[in-house]
């Protein structure tokens, strides 16, 4: 299979050359939003092709992102919305899992047939009634009109029930050996190897619930109970769009940790959103 | 008789039991309102309005009639048939490029894959400064070529264009990343074997044996970012809502505007269904046809 | 230690009968080998043993007690399965401390790690360590104890389970084709090992088993069975020399016995494809049976020697014997026969040759193969193998 030499290293240059093109257009948005957010107005909007900034103008648009926006606010509320989704849909979501896997009950399968057509529906589809719901209770503006819509995953069940169905049964028959009860093999044996899978499940369900929109675009209108994507484009049409340094600042300070994190936990990441497969 | 078959009985209710929030959270939160928004779908409820009168067929009726909800459908199309070639062709140039290349790969990885670890939004906001019309970075580069400024999204000839070049640029890294999966899951064998049976160029070996043993991979990547693209949102509702001339008006959009800021409910809802019933359209024909490509391998 | 009964267990599986009335007494200290072909039943037996299964009649005595209402886990008997069945999330000190933890300690003690601090908890689970590591060295995987399952090579995860089965005395071993995953030079060592661990142990074990050798070699008896139903149980010379059923002897044995069907005359000789052979059997005359032979009781001479002949089929070279395959006029497979390579490298494909057999060595049976008919001279049943 090797290649004679001389035209492996043309081929090789030509390859390198055309990922680093494209690896500059997928960069560019981030280098554009990180330089811009140091740069002052009057660079901003000199004519002319500049790239870097040659004034600090990042303290004044950090800092006006900060006091013209309830940006921590923002943040902490992200923080809160997508660990509250998270942990619900998981306690909800691995009990349901390990009985749909391995307890043969009554209307199981009519159970599994649900999960399966919800697999199908996106959120937008039960967001009106879920609006009107959330109005007529008085519950807009609220932690819980964001978390509750979501706490039930399809995706989070069926993810695991496929887990806990491929766990060797073997193993369980080795358990009761052992004397383990029933609820101990699910609780210390099937479990703990469920934990990857989990924790791929919630690296997905974090990142698309910090990124959503749609929803909190519905159900917020209040800033102080913005969610990070909607903060970001409450302070988009407020300063409509013409303090760009403050506006790519803010971005930056939105986006900044999910990428900290992909960049310290690329596998997890990687594997989390991928998990759909 | 022995012990195994009461406690068969008593599992039986612990398993229902363990399933009991799941389902009924399941019907509380998707099930019922799926069904009643198909209800909604024919009434002429209104918010704000006290009675609610059955309408039969009328608003997929007016949705027929109107000329917006077509320029919509056709918007969402013209988006889809953009970004999924887009998207999939690149990613399985990115993948098949970047797989071959032992140096340097885990920075290509990381820059694909980054649009994908972001807060879209926020890039979205990056992309519409970078095409600003004036101050925008490609139009600065244009003029520095000398060329005309372009108003990419403000342009009804471009905008949606422009839409979908975003779209295409979320989207890559994603679908590399589901390729470079695949790729990796072709046994090391075949490449020997095909190379024997004369196989000589990359594009043979691409030919005789990747792209055959990629086909269920490309199958499920097409599906998926079909599915991501009908879901297009972001960038139409904050960026250009929908404007100019109804250019980035697309499905979404038009419900999230007839539905919570019109509060037309049944009219929305209508919008809804024909939405559920074109992404459930695109689920089955992964169901039945993806099903069948793994089975004839 | 303990001794096992299985008195008439049936059991099946949506109305299909897989065991009928399978009756076997494994003695205290004895290791008794399961054989039989594939899907008849062996593993749902040992199953039902352990506890995993419900039989649907019969019952089990172990010990002498019934433990047909006892969970797997109260019925004191380790098992080790064929795909090893360790925890994969445990270190391997783990897996073997699981069974010990599970009998000794309390629910509390064992739900909590932090309740493994208690005085109570850690003088047993002092107790623990010296059996896990007095049973890890005698397998020889004390450098293994903090690693993963999936640390481990197929051999090393075999000890474990090993291991995990020992560490604890349990009063009976059952053994689910332990061996199949190994390939045939660990599998050569690990059998040894297990004999060894078992005369050490003087445990019993109940071994289920594909591999003849692995059951000859390490049993006390053998037991074969066959379309749900127990066919023998022998010592593995009894089954090998002295075969019940001639499905037993088909089954036992490799090179396989070679069968001819006869014809017994008025004489009380039986007929072989035509030719009348000097030994009586106790059936009358007119009826029909099937005279079995192993490749090596029988002799090839040159054709006009005998009244039996037949050509040269082929030849199979195992080295130190040749196996010849003979094609006889009349037969339906060829037979075989074993010949030293000395005499076999004289013989060519296609020639015409006689067979003889030794009477004292055949082995006659009724026409459904079902019952062994006597002869005027009795086989030694007790002869070496
Ligand atoms: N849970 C079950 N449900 C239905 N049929 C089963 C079940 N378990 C076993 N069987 C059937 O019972 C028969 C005996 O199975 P068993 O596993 O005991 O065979 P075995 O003798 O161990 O075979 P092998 O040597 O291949 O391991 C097989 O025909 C099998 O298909
Ligand atoms: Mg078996």
């Amino acid at each position: 299979m090797r290649r004679r030499s001389s035209s492996s290293l043309v081929s090789s240059i030509a390859s390198h050359a055309v990922l680093m093109l494209g690896a500059l257009v997928m960069l560019l948005p981030f280098l554009w939003m990180a330089l811009t957010s140091l740069k002052p107005p009057q660079e901003i909007f000199r004519f002319g092709l500049h790239i870097l900034p040659e004034q600090w103008g990042g303290a004044e648009n950090y800092g006006r992102v900060f006091s013209d926006t309830p940006m921590l606010r923002f943040l902490v509320n992200g923080i809160v919305v997508c660990s509250a989704i998270v942990v619900l849909q998981v306690l909800i979501a691995v009990p349901a899992a390990y009985a749909l896997a391995r307890i043969p009950f009554r209307g199981r399968s009519l159970f599994f047939s649900l999960i399966l057509i919800s697999l199908l529906v996106p959120i937008q589809v039960p967001s009106l009634f879920l609006y009107l719901g959330f109005a007529h209770a008085g519950l807009l503006d609220t932690y819980a009109s964001l978390v509750l819509p979501f706490i039930i995953s399809a995706f989070a069940i069926f993810l695991l029930r496929q887990h806990f169905l491929h766990f060797p049964q073997e193993v369980i028959e080795a358990a009761r050996l052992d004397n383990f009860g029933e609820f101990e093999i699910a609780w210390r044996i099937v479990l703990p190897s469920a934990r990857p899978a989990i924790g791929a499940f919630a690296v997905f369900s974090m990142v698309a619930h910090w990124n959503d929109l749609y929803w909190p675009l519905v159900v917020v209108t209040d800033p102080a109970m913005a969610t990070p994507p909607l903060g970001v484009v409450f302070f988009r049409n407020q300063e409509s769009g013409s303090d760009f340094g403050a506006l790519m600042a803010a971005a930056t300070v939105i986006s900044a940790p999910l990428i900290l994190a992909f960049l310290l936990a690329q596998r997890t990441f990687v594997r989390g959103l991928t998990s759909i497969r | 008789m022995t012990p195994l078959s009461a406690q068969k009985r008593a599992e039986a209710r612990v398993g229902l039991m363990l399933a009991a929030p799941a389902i009924l959270l399941l019907v509380l939160l998707v099930v019922l309102p799926v069904l009643a928004t198909a209800g909604f779908s024919l009434t002429d409820y209104r918010l704000g309005t006290q009675a609610i009168g059955f309408a039969g067929f009328d608003n997929y009726a007016a949705l027929w009639n109107d000329p917006r909800f077509w320029q919509s459908v056709a918007n969402t199309a013209t988006y889809t048939l953009i970004v999924v070639p887009g998207s999939v062709g690149l990613g399985l140039g990115a993948a098949l490029l970047i797989e071959s290349r032992g140096w340097l790969k885990p920075f290509y990885r990381v820059a694909y894959f980054l649009p994908v670890a972001s807060t879209f939004i926020a890039m979205a906001i990056v992309w519409e400064f970078l095409m600003n019309p004036s101050v925008g970075l490609f139009n600065q580069i244009l003029a520095a070529l000398g060329l005309p400024s372009v108003n990419f999204l403000g342009n009804p000839q471009t905008a949606l264009y422009s839409m979908a070049a975003i779209g295409i640029w979320e989207l890559t890294g994603f679908n590399m990343v589901l390729f470079m999966a695949g790729l990796s899951a072709i046994p090391r064998d075949l490449y020997d074997a095909s190379a024997v049976d004369g196989a000589e160029s990359g594009w043979d070996r691409f030919r005789m044996v990747t792209w055959p043993m990629l086909g269920p991979t490309t199958f499920f990547v097409v599906i998926i970012t079909m599915i991501r693209a009908v879901r297009v949102f972001e960038v139409a509702a904050v960026i250009t809502q929908g404007r100019p001339e109804g250019a980035t008006e697309v499905l979404l959009y038009s419900i999230y505007v007839q539905a919570f800021q019109y509060f037309n409910i049944g009219y929305a809802a209508a919008l809804i269904v024909v939405f559920l019933a074109v992404t459930a359209l695109i689920a089955l024909a992964q169901a039945r046809f993806g099903g069948q490509r793994e089975a004839n391998r | 230690m303990a001794s096992i009964t299985v008195r008439d267990i049936s059991k099946g599986f949506s109305g299909q009968p897989i065991l009928r009335n399978v009756s076997l007494d494994i003695r205290d200290g004895e290791f008794l080998s399961l054989v039989g072909p594939s899907g008849c039943g062996k593993s749902t037996l040992l199953r039902i043993i352990a506890g995993l299964e419900d039989q649907d009649g019969g019952a089990i005595e172990i010990g002498g007690r019934s433990v047909d209402a006892e969970r797997p886990g109260r019925r004191d008997v380790a098992m080790v399965f064929q795909s090893y069945a360790l925890y994969p999330h445990l270190s391997v000190y783990d897996n073997m401390a699981a069974p010990l933890r599970q009998r000794s300690l309390t629910q509390l003690q064992r739900g909590f790690g932090l309740a493994r601090l208690l005085p109570e908890a850690r003088r047993k689970e002092a107790e623990f360590r010296r059996e896990i590591e007095a049973t890890a060295a005698m397998l020889g995987i004390t450098a293994l104890l903090q690693r993963k399952p999936a640390q481990l090579s197929g051999g090393q995860r075999q000890r474990v389970a090993l291991g995990h089965a020992i560490v604890r005395h349990p009063k009976a071993f059952l053994m689910d084709e332990p061996l199949s995953n190994l390939d045939a030079k660990l599998r050569d060592t690990v059998r040894a090992e297990i004999s060894a661990l078992q005369r050490r142990l003087g445990a019993t074990f109940l071994y289920v088993t594909h591999d003849q050798a692995e059951a000859m070699t390490m049993s006390d008896r053998i037991a074969v069975i066959m379309e749900g139903r127990v066919l023998q149980i022998g010592t593995p010379s009894e089954v090998y020399h002295d075969p019940a059923d001639l499905r037993v002897a088909r089954f036992i044995g490799s090179p396989r016995i070679n069968v001819l069907p006869g014809e017994v005359d008025s004489t009380g000789r039986p007929t072989l494809l035509g030719h009348a052979v000097d030994f009586k059997v106790p059936s009358s005359a007119g009826s029909r049976v099937q005279v079995a032979f192993r490749p090596h009781d029988a002799l090839i001479c040159s054709a006009d020697d005998a009244r039996l002949t037949g050509t040269i089929q082929h030849m199979e070279n195992l080295g130190s014997d040749i196996l010849m395959h003979l094609a006889l006029p009349g037969a339906d497979e060829p037979i075989i026969v074993r010949e030293s390579y000395e005499t076999a490298a004289r013989r060519r494909l296609g020639d015409k040759v006689g067979l003889k057999l030794d009477p004292q060595k055949l082995l006659v049976f009724d026409e459904a193969g079902s019952a062994r008919l006597g002869q005027d001279a009795p086989v030694k049943t007790k002869a070496a193998s």
